[in-house]
């Protein structure tokens, strides 16, 4: 743990290295007169922003992944108590808003003693919101899996659970990513709203690189084109990959 | 109706907090405007100082959607033509600005809209640059509904159309556009409620919405939690009735249109 951790704070310093090296020329007066001098008087921030927002999302799909599982298979059990509690979840999380999640688990939980930092404030909320709408992706691919499927492994002698487990869950998984890309680009966006509790993500640091430098498209157009490319080049290539992968073993006419 | 909600919630105020311990009632007369119940409704609408209350932040909320909301529609529309035109670089230019909006975080683009006009001289008010902001960010995802929805019309109807020596223009809004809006009702009504669920956002830039006044009325009191709770349920009260709503409109318009599953 303790490798990956000084592994990732390494590849953050090289980075904000690199940028300084490509920048070395330029000066940094008082008042910023172009992007380059922008870039080197801000880049630090921007590169701590990035990844800032990397950590919450990566917490929140975790968080995101194991909810939406649970209250996915959930929705679709025997039990009328379990399909209860899912839906309720569901519906409670898609039908308020994040903010007012984010906003009630950082301001209200305190109130019943159960205080969160900020950083953990901030990937729980985004992490419950999405799982919700993702419990609803997980649930509408298991009820995808063909009839066929189900008779056959309960005509194999398999338990429901052994059969949720083995047959019916792997082929779900398939089904249900492409509509994991979408969401986890919604989530990506989410997590823009933890910088309002004072998390340091991108979106954090672009109003403090506003407010010391009132160079509003500088700043906010290179964090959207962050934003952008984090979207774009990290999380719809891996999903594609994720995609080829697990479907190469499924072939389906 | 709403004296009566509001005179109970006051008095709730006034006896306990949820720890059982007495607290003098200082946030619930703030959030329906008691002040106003003897007045009744009407009067409480008139008096500007509603809307630093959350019964009257919850209008200018309902503002902004519907605003909003119209101009991701007609916008929204202008992205889906723009996608189907002749000319293949100005769709895929149009497509790649479309992909843009919906990738980023609708923050920083209320951020970017409302900041960016002071520096070439154009000062935008809190609400015009939220509306630009919220309305471009949904024309973005309504015209991904609207592309569905035109693909999903056969083909044998634009053939038809030239068949017939129609215009282009009445081709597409006397007969593709009309058959194409059941394809499109579900979308538009998810939609509708992802604006709704979205507006709190434009309390960064300091629109009067309910989110804001609720941190405002949070921070004059110290006390998050009645305000919260309260916003959270307003929320909910009025995005789970609307879903139900729209399930039943689009099951009429197909109806109505002889559709059937």
């Amino acid at each position: 743990m303790g490798a990956i951790v000084s592994l990732y704070e390494s590849v953050q310093s090289a980075i904000k290295v690199l940028l300084a090296g490509m920048l070395g020329g330029v000066e940094v007066a008082g008042r910023i007169d172009s992007y380059p001098e922008f870039l080197a008087k801000f880049g630090d921030r921007l590169v701590d922003g990035t990844f800032m927002t990397l950590e919450q999302s990566l917490l929140a799909i975790l968080v995101a992944v194991v909810m939406a599982t649970a209250f996915g298979i959930g929705r679709v059990s025997n039990s009328m108590l379990i399909r209860a509690i899912s839906t309720t979840y569901i519906e409670f999380f898609r039908g308020t808003s994040l903010i007012v999640q984010l906003f009630w688990i950082f301001y209200v939980l305190p109130f019943f003693g159960l205080v969160l930092e900020p950083y953990p404030a901030g990937f729980v909320a985004v992490g419950l919101n999405l799982g919700a709408y993702g419990a609803e992706v997980v649930r509408g691919a298991i009820q995808a899996v063909p009839r066929g499927q189900y008779e056959a492994a309960y005509a194999l002698n398999m338990s429901p659970r052994l059969r949720m487990r083995r047959i019916i869950f792997p082929q779900a998984i398939v089904i249900m990513l492409p509509a994991w890309g979408n969401l986890l680009i919604e989530l990506l966006k989410g997590t823009a709203l933890v910088g309002l509790i004072s998390v340091t993500d991108l979106m954090f640091q672009s109003r403090q690189i506003y407010s010391l430098s009132y160079a509003a498209i500088e700043t906010f157009g290179t964090v959207l084109i962050i934003y952008y490319l984090i979207a774009r080049l990290v999380i719809t290539p891996s999903m594609r990959l994720l995609e080829s992968r697990l479907s190469k073993n499924l072939k389906r006419s | 109706m709403f004296n009566s909600i509001s005179d109970y919630f006051s008095q709730v105020g006034e006896r306990l907090d949820w720890n059982g311990e007495l607290v003098q009632c200082v946030v619930f007369p703030k959030l329906f405007g008691t002040a106003y119940t003897d007045l009744g409704f009407a009067a409480a609408c008139k008096d500007p100082a509603l809307s630093n209350t959350l019964f009257g932040a919850l209008g200018n909320t309902l503002i902004a959607v519907f605003l909003g909301y119209g101009i991701a529609m007609i916008v929204g529309l202008m992205f889906a033509v723009g996608q189907r035109t002749k000319s293949k670089i100005f769709n895929r230019i149009v497509r790649e600005f479309v992909e843009f909006i919906r990738s980023t975080p609708l923050v920083v683009q209320i951020f970017f809209v409302f900041f960016v006009g002071p520096q070439f001289g154009i000062t935008l008010s809190p609400w015009v640059a939220g509306m630009t902001a919220i309305g471009l960010h949904y024309a973005a995802y309504l015209s991904e509904v609207y592309r569905g929805a035109l693909n999903a019309v056969p083909a044998g109807q634009a053939e038809a159309c030239i068949a017939l020596n129609l215009s282009a223009r009445r081709s597409f809004f006397g007969i593709i556009l009309p058959q194409a809006l059941p394809f499109a009702l579900p979308g538009m009504g998810n939609y509708l409620i992802g604006i709704f669920k979205d507006t709190p956002m434009l309390m960064v830039i300091g629109v009067a919405e309910m989110m804001h006044v609720a941190t405002a009325i949070g921070s004059e009191y110290w006390r998050y939690t009645e305000v919260m709770t309260i916003v959270g349920l307003i929320f909910l009260a009025l995005s789970l009735p609307t879903a139900a709503l729209l399930r039943l409109l689009e099951s009429f318009v197909r109806w109505k249109l002889g559709m059937t599953r």
